[in-house]
């Protein structure tokens, strides 16, 4: 009897590992922009994005004030007149991958990630393809798709609609490894 | 006894499993590396009207500049025959500047001069800026203020007068006046920002009694009014004696005025454009802020403009840029 509770014990503690959440703290997340005038190129190496192995939820938190471009001054009017970065510093990402994979054997997998993309307070849903490479201790992300600045708000002027494309190019690249169990 | 200290454990256990939390957007709650940024765009340019801000230039980027101001709207050489100052042009300015790094920056420039005829008289002046930014707000209020320190140095071209004025050039020193400015800033909010301007003003060659060293305060505002305009203000009070003052009231028949400015700022992109309206009739610290003689109330209030365009002609400072 004794031993079956600490059998029961040890697998209990042993569950958090299961239930495994992987972390990225340096997710590069850009943007690319091509216009008649311009191309246009936002930057950012430290996105902060989890995935949960066995839900397959996604989830991208990204800096707005991390963004690095070619021009300081183009830096600078992307947070003061366009994103708004002192009311809305986040940019934010709640998904799932749909298919029907189990992200706890190693493979490369082609997925669908469904969910809500949350920028400069506009939240808009997304479905876009990616690729997942599951490694026995890391996973690897990457995920290109089209985005318009004005679904989420973001007016350009008429004047400078030359400078900057309709539709935004964004790549996302993770490398996520597991949570460490001891902090929450 | 053992079996319930178990089962407490199992409890015990269940809960450890649930208690962590699985809910993604959790996770990062407490990111806080944003907070230590510092805070950007407290002004949109390096000049208010007849202030200068706490903005530098952006490393490699270039700024071209052009300032200007009109004769008198009102009073005796204003109205409509002068077409509300228009024909009277009383000071142009036309300038660069460039940053050699986000923290320093260095200009130059050619200003007309505006003589008032009493204490003020050099024209054809050549100058050089140095600005640096000493010191940054940043967005969790670790350091509240903004600092950057400003200096221009002035050379008159002009030739020199036979006159006893502050043009009679004996040598070339006396052709030189510097200016010194320790800019204070805070943006309070997205819309508004204040700033404090204590000033030194340097003159090498004076009018009588009129002092060579001479300190000012200047104060200067900005409050956005739409993504792209804002109002801007400035003022400042120039600490001159009374000695100085009853010398040039009975000598010249002038008053002095504190110089005040309000205008209008509208940004496109690289473009900020500023149009003004102040009582000083020069644009350069050495003179308005000695100088100014001309009385708002009198109409003696002129409308200006300010113009830059900044470009970025350096290679990039991003090193991820170019993979």
């Amino acid at each position: 009897m004794k031993k079956c509770l600490m059998g029961m014990l040890f697998l209990l503690y042993a569950f958090p590992a299961l239930t495994q959440i992987y972390i990225c703290r340096n997710a590069e997340v850009t943007f690319f922009s091509s216009a008649p005038i311009e191309d246009i190129k936002g930057e950012s190496s430290t996105a902060l994005s989890a995935l949960n192995v066995d839900s397959k939820e996604v989830y991208f938190k990204v800096p707005i004030r991390s963004f690095n471009f070619h021009s300081s001054l183009m830096q600078e009017h992307f947070n003061e007149d366009y994103l708004e970065s002192d009311k809305f510093p986040y940019a934010e990402f709640k998904g799932k991958i749909i298919d029907n994979i189990d992200l706890t054997k190693p493979g490369t997998y082609m997925v669908t990630v469904e969910g809500n993309l949350t920028i400069h307070n506009v939240t808009k849903t997304y479905a876009t393809k990616g690729s997942v490479e599951v490694k026995p201790d890391s996973i690897t992300t990457h995920a290109v798709f089209n985005i318009k600045p004005e679904d989420h708000g973001v007016k350009i002027p008429t004047l400078l609609t030359k400078n900057l494309a309709e539709n935004l190019q964004v790549t996302v690249d993770a490398t996520y490894h597991p949570r460490p169990v001891a902090s929450k | 006894m053992k079996k319930s200290l178990s089962l407490l454990l199992l409890i015990f256990g269940f809960v450890y499993v649930y208690a962590q939390d699985n809910n993604l957007n959790n996770l990062f709650a407490d990111s806080s590396a944003q907070n230590n940024m510092p805070v950007i765009a407290t002004f949109k340019s390096g000049i208010l009207i007849n202030a200068q801000t706490i903005e530098t230039m952006h490393k490699h980027d270039l700024l071209f500049e052009v300032g200007h101001r009109f004769g008198d709207i009102g009073g005796k050489y204003g109205g409509s025959k002068t077409f509300y100052g228009f024909d009277l042009i009383s000071d142009v300015l036309i300038g660069f500047e460039y940053g050699i790094s986000d923290r320093l920056t260095v200009g130059l420039g050619r200003d007309k001069g505006a003589a008032n005829f009493a204490n003020v008289n050099q024209t054809q002046l050549l100058y050089g800026t140095l600005k640096y930014r000493l010191l940054q707000q940043t967005i969790n209020n670790q350091v509240p203020l903004a600092i950057t320190l400003f200096g221009r140095g002035i050379v008159s071209t002009m030739a020199s007068q036979i006159t006893n004025t502050d043009a009679d050039f004996k040598n070339f020193k006396s052709r030189l006046s510097g200016v010194g400015q320790i800019i204070i800033a805070r943006k309070f909010s997205s819309n508004f920002s204040l700033e404090l301007l204590p000033t030194y003003v340097r003159r090498e060659d004076v009018v009588g009694p009129d002092p060579k060293n001479m300190f000012a305060m200047g104060i200067g505002g900005r409050i956005k009014v739409t993504k792209r305009m804002a109002i801007v203000a400035d003022y400042f009070l120039p600490f001159r004696s009374s000695q100085v003052t009853n010398y040039f009231s009975t000598q010249f028949n002038t008053l002095f005025y504190n110089p005040l400015a309000v205008g209008l700022e509208i940004e496109t992109g690289g473009h900020v454009f500023h149009i003004d309206f102040t009582n000083a009739t020069s644009i350069l610290e050495n003179q308005f802020i000695p100088g100014t003689t001309s009385n708002w109330s009198k109409g003696q209030f002129r409308w200006g403009f300010n113009f830059s365009r900044t470009f970025t002609i350096g290679g990039s400072k991003n090193k991820h840029w170019k993979k």
